[in-house]
């Protein structure tokens, strides 16, 4: 199968008031197409660190990433935002939706700035949003929804554009059981569908539905545990 | 601590551990407050208090009868006593009357000479006006025809405030007078002579009923003050004016050519009330002047009000807990005001120092464009009103920071992280204050940079001849008598005054240079103004005589355009030279060239013919003149004695000339001649543009500022709005949007609020400047191209505003408040 993340030896550090904190320690890893892959461990851990480097949205100290067969390093600000645009879907946490934009105008974004034709847009965008069951919220702005509704939202802005990985932040962080369960079932439907999930949760229930399990702590892979079929699984 | 207080010392505080929000308001308030404050200390001086000399000036009125003599020049009729003395007579004998004639004269008082100003006066003149009689008689006194009255400033400086003065003399024109009195200086009239103020004043009095017996003289010209005391009904009202006019020329001019000249002139009468009359225009500039700066003020308050909203804004949390904790958000806002009351306070005391040194300034940057100058001050009523100006901007600043933070937003700001959402900010009260900062800008531009254009265009403008190294020597007549009979001869060729000039060229041949005998540089102090009535077209005429020397043309570079120049051999003909303008006056813009070799009459008389040999090109006699001086020129061999006796010479480019060197040159040329002084062409330039100059300059820096001001205020906001769009802009970041979209995305989202702005902005300078220049004439016409400029500039540095904070903040990594989310 195809490698569509392959990362070696990723280091993260930062460097705040003459204090250099270490939040990844020579990650390596890599995740196949159609994989759905859980990242784990205690808050602080350096997950949500990792997934913001497989995201483009930061990018490592030391270390090499490629996405897609596409070698990060040395890229310029417009060219990662090129990558992350053409492969990348990214749900946050908190949604991160405009609220200025309709549902539409949100699920929209991605499809507009690659520039595609307007009916073509649209197509996906309502297609998306049927697949996450919020077609009937199209015109809604986001603060006229609820918190679920709008996660569900922002699965379907991640998936719009087809990517090759869709990354995936706590999605039930925010979320209370019920909305929390619909979206990872959500998410389970996709991946069977296709699509290559990346999921940062410290959640066990949502983490032992996924292929793959991968622990971190203090930075660094502690274990990895391969699921073996996942083909029954459903949200409990 | 009570929490009012605690907010106090949090204030305190703040201004040394916040300087970014600090130190621009401290130093933007407090420039623009002291330029608010002086235009209202200028106000209140000039508009508001009592006169500081004259009394009861509710009751006194100025009288004004002015006589057209052309487009450009127009004459105060009331400038001899006899004819205020005939108007007195006409009048309710209950009115009250003075007059004041003006000009300057030089007093040797023990021996040392002062500039002073001559006020010759009808007897009874002060006492009517109110003017505190310091020392000495009654003006209306038996004696007062015979002596003189001076200043309270020069009894100063030449007396030290001895009694004895009233026992010493003054020699004054020639004659030696007693001392009987010292008058009050006359401050709030502008008396025209800006030495010492003209505070240095020498008052000689007459009996109006005298000055009746005396036959009408038919000058014109000379500067008269007319002022009469009563009550409304009394007053002479401008009609009657007009009929006291033609009831006068009728009775008092016999010749009937000066009389038909006199009565066909359009007339203009006006009664004021003498403070009007004092501030003439003053009163509009300084309303203008006060305009401008609160606008200003208002500019400044804007930016540092969107500063004010960004630093609350980031206070938000706090503001939610304060609340929570059961604070109404009145409590909020008052603990705000006292918090910036610290602020506040140190702007204020900037201000007022500011305002003082700008005071102090004043009479180097208005020059004599305003009076009562040295009377303008910051007093108690100016501090008290800047204090109030601060509090109201702090109580409304205080008001506004928290009015788009309701209640709702309030607990929304704690229940969220802060993050998301509910972290976008309205912006609609900015953009308000946006647009309606650029309409002020536009305006302010407008008007600043049409007058600074006047001034250029007056001050750099082609004079029509070049500025080698010339110098003008000129010397004091000492003798009055002897200088008014110089000017009495039949042919110039011969006369004393003639002799008395060739004299004095050969002693200057001495210093080097090239001697041109005429009295002054082509940029003169004095112009003489000759009117006459065309006999064929019966027209009246009116142009510039200005005498000719071997060499003028040629040294000045003043180009001949027709026909040929004077030639000494000419100095005993009636030939002439013309320039240009009169020239096309006599024969139009086509065939102006025929006027050579055409004998010319200058009047009825059959002797008053002229034959014109040359046309030359016209030229700037004045920069600044009071009147217009574009007026026809015909140049001619012969001289008037003027109130100096002045030559002009050409120096090799590099020498300058002192006054010691020509007076030694000149040695005893006459015992009844002193005082040299040498004045170069430069000098005489720069004196006569300085005060246009400085007018520029200022109005310059007006333009500046508001730029500047529009430029903070506008990337101001454009930082805030980009700031509080930084999530926005992450997410879209996140969704593929590359960097030059999102900068087109806050290029859009401002553009709309500067398209606005601009395009009200230039219909709000249009007309509004348009309606201020109806109310104040010093302001010039309107002119599209600089109006145009205005919102080209104004447009360029607003995209520049907004683009640079813009890009700067997607340049420092968006993306970071959603890693940190």
């Amino acid at each position: 199968m195809k490698t569509i993340v392959s990362m070696r030896d990723i280091h993260k550090s930062y460097l705040g008031q003459q204090i250099e904190t270490h939040a990844l320690r020579g990650i390596s890893l890599e995740v196949k197409q159609g994989e759905f892959v859980a990242i784990t461990g205690p808050s602080g851990c350096g997950k949500s660190t990792l997934l913001t480097i497989m995201g483009l949205l930061d990018s490592a100290t030391e270390g090499s990433y490629e996405i897609a067969g596409i070698d990060t390093r040395g890229l310029k600000v417009d060219q990662r935002t090129t990558v992350r645009n053409q492969h990348i879907g990214y749900v946050f946490q908190s949604f991160n939706l405009i609220d200025s934009l309709t549902v539409f105008e949100n699920v929209a974004l991605p499809l507009e700035h690659r520039g595609e034709r307007k009916e073509v847009v649209k197509a996906a965008v309502i297609e998306a949003l049927e697949k996450v069951g919020m077609g009937h919220r199209m015109q809604y702005q986001p603060n006229q929804i609820s918190g679920g509704q709008q996660q569900r939202v922002a699965i379907a802005r991640a998936l719009v554009g087809k990517p090759d990985l869709i990354l995936v932040d706590e999605p039930t962080g925010n979320l209370d059981t019920k909305n929390g369960d619909a979206v990872m079932q959500l998410l389970l439907e996709l991946n069977k569908q296709g699509a290559t999930i990346v999921m940062v949760t410290h959640d066990s229930r949502y983490s032992g539905l996924a292929h793959r399990q991968i622990q971190l702590l203090d930075g660094k892979v502690v274990a990895e545990q391969q699921v073996k079929s996942q083909t029954d699984k459903e949200v409990a | 601590m009570s929490l009012y207080l605690s907010a106090a010392k949090q204030g305190v505080i703040r201004l040394f551990t916040l300087p970014r929000l600090s130190l621009p308001l401290i130093v933007t308030l407090g420039l623009t407050l002291a330029a608010v404050l002086t235009v209202l200390a200028i106000a209140n001086t000039l508009l508001l208090k009592p006169l500081p000399d004259i009394k009861d000036e509710k009751n006194i009125y100025s009288v004004d009868v002015t006589l057209h003599i052309s487009d450009g020049i127009r004459v105060p009729f009331l400038s001899e006593l006899n004819r205020v003395a005939h108007m007195q007579q006409y009048y309710s004998q209950e009115l009250g009357w003075g007059h004041i004639q003006v000009g300057d004269s030089n007093v040797e008082i023990n021996t040392r000479q002062y500039n002073a100003t001559r006020l010759v006066s009808a007897s009874g003149t002060p006492e009517m006006l109110g003017l505190d009689l310091v020392l000495g008689q009654s003006t209306s006194s038996e004696e007062a025809k015979h002596g003189v009255w001076i200043s309270e400033s020069l009894w100063h400086v030449a007396f030290g405030q001895r009694n004895n003065a009233l026992n010493s003399t003054i020699e004054f024109a020639g004659e030696t007078r007693p001392v009987l009195g010292v008058l009050a200086d006359l401050k709030s009239v502008d008396l025209g002579n800006d030495a010492n103020d003209g505070y240095y004043q020498v008052w000689l009095f007459n009996d109006p009923l005298e000055a009746l017996t005396q036959p009408e003289a038919l000058s014109l010209g000379s500067r008269g003050l007319t002022f009469v005391k009563g009550t409304a009904e009394l007053l002479p009202t401008e009609e009657s004016l007009n009929d006291w006019y033609k009831d006068y020329v009728e009775a008092s001019v016999t010749d009937e050519r000066p009389k038909a000249f006199l009565l066909g002139k359009p007339l203009t009468t006006q009664i004021q009330p003498v403070r009007d009359a004092f501030m003439g225009e003053s009163r509009m500039l300084v309303i203008a002047l006060l305009i401008a700066m609160i606008s200003l003020l208002v500019m400044a308050c804007l930016n540092l009000f969107n500063m004010f909203i960004a630093h609350y804004q980031g206070r938000n949390k706090e503001f939610s807990i304060q609340f929570c904790m059961g604070s109404p958000v009145q409590r909020l806002r008052r603990m705000i005001f006292v918090e910036n009351l610290p602020m506040f306070t140190f702007a204020t005391l900037l201000g007022l120092l500011a305002a003082h040194w700008l005071i102090r300034l004043l009479p180097v940057l208005a020059g004599d464009n305003l009076p009562l100058l040295e009377h303008i001050n910051i007093d108690i009523s100016s501090i008290l009103i800047g204090g109030l100006i601060v509090v109201i901007i702090n109580a409304l600043f205080s008001y506004i920071a928290l009015m788009h933070v309701d209640k709702h937003a309030l607990t929304e700001s704690l229940n969220s992280s802060g993050k998301g959402t509910p972290s976008q900010q309205k912006q609609s009260l900015g953009r308000v204050l946006m647009v309606f900062q650029l309409v002020l800008a536009c305006l302010l531009l407008t008007v600043s940079l049409i007058s600074a254009k006047q001034s250029f265009d007056k001050v750099y403008r082609d004079l029509g001849f070049d500025l080698p190294n010339a110098f003008e020597i000129a010397m004091d007549y000492k003798d009055e008598q002897w200088q008014q009979s110089l000017d009495t001869y039949e042919d110039y060729v011969g006369s004393e005054l003639y002799l008395l000039r060739e004299s004095l060229a050969e002693r200057l041949d001495a210093l080097g240079g090239k001697v041109i005998n005429v009295a002054n540089l082509p940029l003169r102090v004095n112009v003489e103004i000759s009117a006459f009535e065309d006999p064929d077209t019966q027209e009246t005429r009116t142009m510039i005589v200005a005498p000719w020397a071997e060499g003028f043309f040629p040294e000045f570079s003043i180009e001949l355009l027709a026909g040929r120049d004077l030639l000494p051999e000419d100095k005993d003909t009636n030939n002439v030279v013309v320039d240009r303008r009169f020239a096309e006056e006599r024969l139009g813009s086509k065939d102006w060239q025929d006027i050579v070799g055409k004998p010319l009459r200058m009047g009825r008389d059959a002797e008053n013919v002229v034959n014109v040999v040359g046309v030359v090109e016209n030229v700037e006699p004045a920069i600044g003149a009071p009147i217009d001086l574009s007026l026809p020129t015909l140049y001619r061999f012969r001289e008037r004695t003027g109130s100096r006796l002045s030559m002009v010479v050409i120096m090799p480019d590099g020498k300058t000339l002192s006054e010691q060197e020509v007076s030694e040159v000149i040695g005893d040329l006459d015992a009844r001649l002193g005082n040299v002084s040498v004045t170069s062409i430069e000098q005489r330039w720069e004196s006569m543009t300085q005060t246009t100059r400085l007018n520029m300059y200022v109005v310059l820096t007006v333009a500046a500022l508001t730029l500047i001001l529009a430029v903070i205020g506008v990337s101001g906001l454009s930082q805030m709005t980009a700031a509080q769009k930084r999530y926005e802009m992450a997410v879209r970041m996140a969704t593929g949007a590359k960097q030059l979209s999102l900068l087109k995305l806050l290029l859009k989202d401002a553009g709309l609020m500067l398209i606005l702005g601009l395009v009200l902005g230039f219909v709000v300078s249009v007309f509004g400047y348009q309606y201020m220049a109806s109310l104040v004439e010093q302001l010039p016409d309107f002119t599209w191209t600089v109006s145009m400029m205005v919102g080209l500039v104004l447009a360029l540095a607003m995209l520049i505003s907004v683009a640079v904070p813009s890009w700067r903040t997607i340049q420092s990594d968006p993306m970071r408040v959603l890693r940190e989310l």
